[in-house]
């Protein structure tokens, strides 16, 4: 992959890898949307996992694969370039390392394994209808009662929620704290506990991608609680900066080049000037994105804070995506938007790609809040709203 | 790689800083900064660090002159040749020396140029003598300097100083080291032009709060800063990986289009959030997008170096 020398052993783990995943990687798995069936996120992440590699960060103490930084990244790029299907991002990505940081082992034994293979789905329970981007407004309230905490309000856009079986809930346990984030807590909450109703919400992109979930004085047991009370803010930040992490990957903008070129090859668009002009000034873009990546990687390979890039990594990876999904329906122009492309071996979903890819620059903290943390905590601006 | 780059960019910012001696003689201040000695003994990766560290600085600096061109001169062996006279180089490849017409940065300043001449079977590098050729027209530019336009409608005498495969050799990686250095020179002219902006926004109140402090500001300058961030980070890259040569005339390209872009569009930004300030020829910013649009233009602009890019891009999942 560009910017990365293989050593001899990286060259060996990347081949096993594209082995592995020829014979393991269902062609119906490859390339499609971003948004998969449950039933393809359980099996593929099921065959990962008895492979030992659905959780190549996580320590091997824990049950994951303990990679250095190069293996990981060697998965990562061999995943993309097969058009795996994702691993489910919130409980391996984000809860799994909340669980390891701040769980206690109880907690940890409980939750990690079922994480790891699959049988367990997670959601996020942070935003509600009064708190989105000012996420320390929320009002969902978590009262003691002996061993319980009674939770009652909404959690919304939360994402997969009507398939998931838990959520980790971001639950307001002090009312009066100030400043107000000091008086939030961490929840574990089985959704199938009484007095949770999950109701879908279609996507713009046609689907049920996210959903509200209401909780009607649900009884959570003590024990669920995620850290110390009121420490649930902390707990937060830890899983936000691994899903920023996430999401300044170029990963799905590679794949998303990937199917530009395809398309607009196919259709002929691929050789008209202006198109190969926009094509190669994104490219461009990308390659930067890979060198800034890189660049990010070794600073976390020799332990120094990537606070500074985080952030600016999430910008361009999500609106170069968007940019990408852009030319995707000018590649595809001669057959209208359609919502589905048939490429050899496969189908793509024009309109959907273009549509679902709108989520990227909102979820995970928008685009707008980074650019306010860029103008505040690397250029030294005054924080403002 | 990039603790040389870092080293080096700070040694030679303190040195720029008093640039009297360079604005007197860049040629003679080169070889007191002991950069030829350096770039003698440095390997190629270690070269294209050096020179890019400097062209960092001197946009930073916002120092004209051919010092990149003769740290690229130097790094090629063709100093030697050129001896203490060389001040402008025309790395473009040409057929023949009497169907085209030369355009030398800083051709002002040179006693010779440095030129690549042939085609791909038989190349060689030549100096040639100003003072023998006619009709040179000097083109002024936006930063001060002026463009050496050379109309050559009949032959002009050369002295060739390498030929065959290393003149072929020498002209790529002379080529290759002056695209790197001038894209290292735009980037430090965009963080320069990015440090005046954000000092100004952070002391001019307006409405009764700094300038700083308005949302749409803050943003604009995000975004400048980003792009110059990657900049910087593929600036970074292409210098470690400038052992792997099949790539790297590709990468150069990528690298000069983006800079090109960001710097003009970070320097042209600049001068919008000075306000009057910005448009007034006398304040900080104004150098800032003149240099910009001069070293934007040189070898290979932002449009035409995607081109050039697009006729042989990078395979990203190879």
């Amino acid at each position: 992959m560009l910017f990365s020398r293989d050593t001899d052993e990286g060259r060996a783990f990347r081949a096993e890898v594209r082995n592995w995943l020829a014979q393991a990687l269902p062609a119906a798995y490859r390339h499609h949307l971003q948004v998969l069936d449950p039933a393809i996120l359980r099996d593929w992440q099921r065959r990962l996992h008895a492979r030992g590699w659905v959780a190549p960060a996580w320590p091997k103490a824990f049950g994951g694969m303990g990679g250095s930084i190069d293996e990981q990244l060697i998965l990562l790029e061999e995943l993309a370039r097969a058009g795996a299907p994702p691993v489910l991002p919130t409980g391996v990505n984000l809860l799994g390392h909340a669980l390891m940081a701040f769980g206690t082992p109880e907690q940890q034994a409980r939750h990690l394994p079922a994480i790891l293979d699959g049988s367990v789905f997670w959601a996020q329970g942070y935003s509600e209808p009064g708190a989105g981007s000012d996420l320390a407004s929320l009002r969902t309230a978590a009262i003691e009662d002996g061993d319980h905490y009674v939770v009652t309000g909404e959690k919304i856009w939360s994402s997969f929620a009507h398939f998931c079986d838990w959520i980790f809930a971001l639950v307001r346990t002090d009312p009066d704290a100030k400043p107000r984030h000091a008086g939030i807590s961490m929840l574990l909450i089985d959704l199938r506990s009484p007095g949770i109703t999950v109701r879908p919400i279609r996507t713009i992109a046609g689907r049920d991608e996210f959903a509200s979930v209401v909780f009607d004085r649900v009884r959570v047991p003590r024990e669920n609680l995620l850290g110390a009370k009121n420490d649930g803010w902390r707990v937060a930040n830890h899983v936000l900066v691994f899903e920023r992490l996430a999401n300044g990957s170029p990963r799905h903008a590679l794949s998303m080049w990937r199917k530009v070129r395809d398309v607009a090859e196919r259709t002929g668009v691929a050789s008209e000037h202006a198109f190969a002009d926009r094509l190669a000034a994104l490219e461009i873009r990308l390659l930067a994105h890979l060198a800034l990546y890189r660049h990010a990687v070794e600073r976390v390979k020799h332990e120094a804070s990537i606070d500074d890039i985080a952030p600016v990594m999430k910008i361009v990876s999500t609106e170069l995506l968007q940019a990408l999904t852009e030319l995707l329906l000018d590649a595809g122009e001669p057959h209208g938007a359609p919502m589905a492309f048939d490429l050899p071996g496969r189908s793509l979903e024009l309109a959907g790609e273009y549509l679902l890819a709108r989520r990227t620059t909102i979820f995970g903290g928008s685009n707008e809040i980074q650019r306010n943390i860029i103008a505040n905590r690397v250029l030294g601006f005054p924080r403002v709203y | 790689m990039n603790d040389i780059v870092t080293g080096f960019a700070d040694a030679a910012a303190d040195w720029l800083a008093d640039a009297k001696a360079y604005a007197a003689d860049p040629v003679a201040a080169l070889q007191a900064f002991g950069l030829a000695q350096a770039m003698a003994e440095a390997t190629p990766a270690e070269q294209a660090a050096i020179a890019s560290a400097v062209g960092l600085a001197m946009g930073e600096a916002l120092a004209t002159g051919p010092l990149i061109e003769a740290v690229a001169a130097e790094a090629c062996g063709l100093a030697g040749g050129a001896g203490a006279t060389l001040a402008a180089i025309d790395p473009q490849h040409r057929d023949s020396m009497d169907d085209a017409s030369l355009r030398v940065p800083y051709a002002d300043l040179a006693q010779h140029f440095l030129v690549a001449v042939g085609n791909e079977r038989a190349r060689s590098l030549a100096l040639v003598d100003v003072s023998v050729l006619r009709g040179m027209r000097l083109v002024a530019q936006a930063d001060g300097t002026a463009l050496g336009h050379v109309p050559l409608e009949a032959p002009v005498p050369l002295r060739q100083i390498l030929g065959g495969t290393d003149a072929r050799a020498a002209a790529a990686q002379l080529g290759d080291l002056l695209l790197l250095s001038t894209s290292a020179r735009l980037i430090g002219v965009s963080a320069r032009c990015l440090r005046v902006a954000r000092e100004h926004l952070g002391t001019r109140v307006q409405f009764g709060k700094t300038l700083s402090a308005f949302q749409v500001l803050q943003h604009g300058v995000v975004d400048a800063h980003i792009d110059v961030t990657l900049a910087r980070s593929l600036l970074e890259r292409v210098v470690d990986d400038w052992a792997i040569v099949a790539q790297r005339r590709t990468l150069l390209m990528a690298l000069k289009s983006h800079a090109s872009g960001a710097a003009r569009a970070t320097c042209r930004k600049g001068v919008q959030w000075m306000g009057a300030m910005g448009f007034a020829d006398e304040g900080p910013v104004s150098p800032c997008l003149k240099h910009a649009l001069v070293l934007a233009a040189r070898y290979g602009g932002e449009a035409r170096c995607r081109s050039a890019y697009r006729d042989d891009p990078i395979d990203l999942f190879a």
